[in-house]
């Protein structure tokens, strides 16, 4: 089978950058059959050969949106471990630059106008599914497309019910103990999302 | 008129018209290809670890008259629940994306049609006794069965089911259609508030048509039992610790003036909170026909007392001829069978089965047929996990996952390896491939459907995660910290 591109998609754990990793992996008839290498694609390429595309399906003041657009300076934010050759390559996109690509691609629609509470320039990645695709230019008339592969970004609800939860005093005894309460079943409903 | 007693096949407390439906299609017939190709899957199904998962797009038709206002419904809100109820037998649902013409719908998985545009609309006149003349749709609703006797006249201008099915409005091929109706006219005796077919009795055929009523009432105030929730959001699938709740929203209304809600026998549906406890399972039990199952027991025009009696019932549905007059069980052994003096279906604390078990013990299922009464759900109110108990039996999910992978006798697949095969074309059916495989390079039938169908699905998580985080976000403010 043709070389079969398989990717991980995370936040980093400060919420400020949105990953994309290659977990491909290397050829192999029985247990990688898509993987890197002879006979499929040698991963002996340069960096400027992969192409990313997100798919944003995120909330302007609960109004929802599918934003997609291509990351045309990816160059900016790649690398790989072994220099001349993608296998295992990173990119690792901050959160204003996503956060600008989906206010340019929602100016650009001529029917769609851009909530002026949009924050063009955001610190962490929003709480969002992303759904990605790469593209590997392997010269001028061909190209190998990976699957679509979506990731459910929990990060900053993550970090705020974890700040949460340190905060209750669990040994107060005229507390208001539904706060307790409260605060589990928001953890709850976290991991619930997490475990999807 | 030689349908002149379907109608008076259905017992007079059937919600669901299967059983009409399919004996006026299999009447008579030898069955016996399908029952032992299936029991012969089913049997694979359960020895085959790891069997890839399902899914299927469908499709929500909304057909609209006067008497529906305020009709919004969300059709990923729909497939969460019926997701939710199919969980552990891997089949799952999504919203069909793209519509006839291959565009992708401003609403996936939902199209509304206005009645007034069928041309099918006919009028019984039971002063002669003879016509049906053709008619816009004017009035109300549509009638399970026009074929009636003539003392048991429905008065009324209407559609009949098949004739909505037949319509170019509705249905597409490569996904299960399901139509929601303002009304289901039945006879005078019987509530039949959801009606459909099994897979083998053709695309078009199978689509199951619904009440609206019938999906689950909104609510817009605490529930009585003290769940107090927001009536927009999608999260209250589940609580944290997945009980279910009572309640449920699908967002719509009736008119005052509509024949529903004036109807005294169906007056259990129409307020606002008792409804609220089906939560989309006349969608699910629709759903389980079409993917081969009966009711748990079916009586074909034979009195109550002999439908509900515990008395060896000889018939297998299916097994055997499908012939008026006859009462039959279903092919399963690990579906509840009521004691005698106990209806099918009601699933009182304390009952027990034919066979002297406590009810509890075995499975209450989805395909009992007049288990959607909102009050007769109410009985179940007090357990602490509302409706745990209704789901599918393990025997049930193999013969559901068994007819997906049916060959008919000419070789070709059923209507629904024929839809999986839409998705997937490395799809063959005849038997079971373990999941492993994929390893060899076979995709799962998971990972099978379009990309298409994958956005829509996204679009839909992309709510509920919204939702679920703005939830939380309640949660996290309303404590003083």
């Amino acid at each position: 089978m043709p070389l079969d591109i398989k990717l991980n998609i995370r936040t980093t754990e400060d919420c400020r950058n949105l990953v994309i990793e290659d977990i491909t992996g290397d050829f192999n008839q029985s247990v990688n059959p898509g993987g890197w290498g002879d006979p499929n694609q040698s991963p002996e390429l340069g960096l400027e050969v992969v192409d990313v595309f997100v798919t944003a399906y995120h909330f302007i003041d609960d109004q929802q949106y599918t934003t997609s657009f291509q990351i045309v300076d990816s160059l900016y934010y790649i690398d790989s471990p072994v220099k001349g050759n993608i296998k295992g390559f990173k990119i690792s996109v901050p959160a204003d630059v996503i956060s600008t690509y989906i206010a340019n691609q929602i100016n650009f629609e001529p029917s769609v106008n851009l909530p002026d509470s949009y924050n063009t320039s955001q610190e962490t990645i929003e709480d969002n599914i992303y759904q990605v695709v790469v593209r590997l230019k392997i010269n001028n008339s061909s190209s190998i497309i990976s699957s679509s592969h979506s990731y459910s970004s929990t990060c900053n609800m993550r970090k705020r019910v974890d700040k949460l939860l340190t905060s209750i005093n669990l040994d107060c005894e005229t507390c208001d103990k539904s706060d307790l309460d409260k605060a589990i079943l928001a953890k709850s409903i976290l991991e619930g999302l997490e475990n999807k | 008129m030689a349908n002149k007693y379907y109608t008076k096949l259905l017992d007079s407390e059937s919600v669901c018209g299967f059983d009409l439906e399919f004996y006026k299609k299999f009447d008579g017939q030898d069955l016996s290809y399908y029952y032992d190709s299936i029991s012969t899957l089913s049997e694979e199904y359960t020895k085959t670890s790891e069997v890839p998962d399902v899914v299927f797009p469908i499709m929500f038709y909304v057909l609209k008259d006067q008497h529906m206002v305020n009709v919004n419904i969300n059709p990923y809100y729909i497939v969460k629940w019926i997701n939710y109820w199919f969980s552990g037998s891997g089949i799952s649902f999504i919203p069909q994306e793209l519509d006839s013409q291959g565009n992708v719908m401003s609403t996936p998985g939902l199209g509304s049609i206005t009645a007034s545009v069928l041309a099918m609309a006919n009028y019984y006149n039971s002063d002669t006794n003879s016509d049906y003349d053709r008619q816009s749709y004017p009035v109300s609703g549509v009638y399970l069965n026009r074929n009636i006797d003539s003392s048991e006249t429905v008065p009324s201008y209407l559609n009949d089911v098949d004739s909505i099915r037949n319509s170019n409005y509705f249905i597409r091929d490569n996904c299960i259609n399901v139509v929601f109706v303002n009304y289901i006219n039945t006879d005078k005796s019987t509530e039949v508030v959801m009606t459909s077919n099994s897979h083998l009795a053709g695309h078009r055929e199978m689509t199951p048509i619904i009440n609206l009523s019938a999906l689950g009432r909104s609510s817009n105030f605490p529930h009585e039992k003290g769940n107090k929730k927001n009536p927009d959001s999608i999260f209250d699938l589940a609580s944290s610790n997945n009980d279910i709740k009572n309640f449920s929203n699908f967002s719509y209304d009736y008119e005052t003036t509509s024949p529903f809600m004036g109807s005294p026998i169906l007056d259990h549906w129409k307020t606002k909170q008792q409804g609220s406890a089906i939560m989309a399972r006349s969608v699910v039990h629709s759903l389980g026909h079409v993917f081969g199952l009966s009711h748990v027991r079916t009586g074909l025009n034979v009195p109550s007392a002999s439908y509900h009696t515990c008395s060896y019932v000889s018939k297998t549905m299916f097994k055997d001829p499908i012939q008026n007059n006859t009462v039959y069980k279903d092919p399963f052994s690990d579906t509840t069978q009521n004691r005698a003096g106990l209806d099918q279906v009601r699933p009182y604390s304390g009952a027990t089965t034919c066979a002297g078990d406590p009810i509890e013990d075995v499975y209450l299922t989805h395909m009992h047929n007049t288990l959607y009464y909102p009050d007769k759900l109410d009985d179940l109110g007090d357990r602490s996990t509302l409706g745990a108990g209704l789901k599918f039996s393990p025997q049930q999910i193999a013969w559901m996952r068994a007819n997906i992978n049916y060959i008919q006798e000419n070789g070709e697949l059923g209507v629904l390896g024929k839809i999986q095969q839409s998705l997937d074309q490395s799809f063959t059916g005849g038997t079971f491939e373990e999941i492993s495989n994929c390893a060899a390079g076979s995709r799962s039938r998971a990972s099978a459907t379009t990309h298409s169908n994958i956005s829509a699905l996204l679009t839909g998580d992309s709510k509920y995660l919204h939702d679920s985080l703005s939830y939380i976000d309640s949660i996290i403010n309303s404590i003083q910290y």
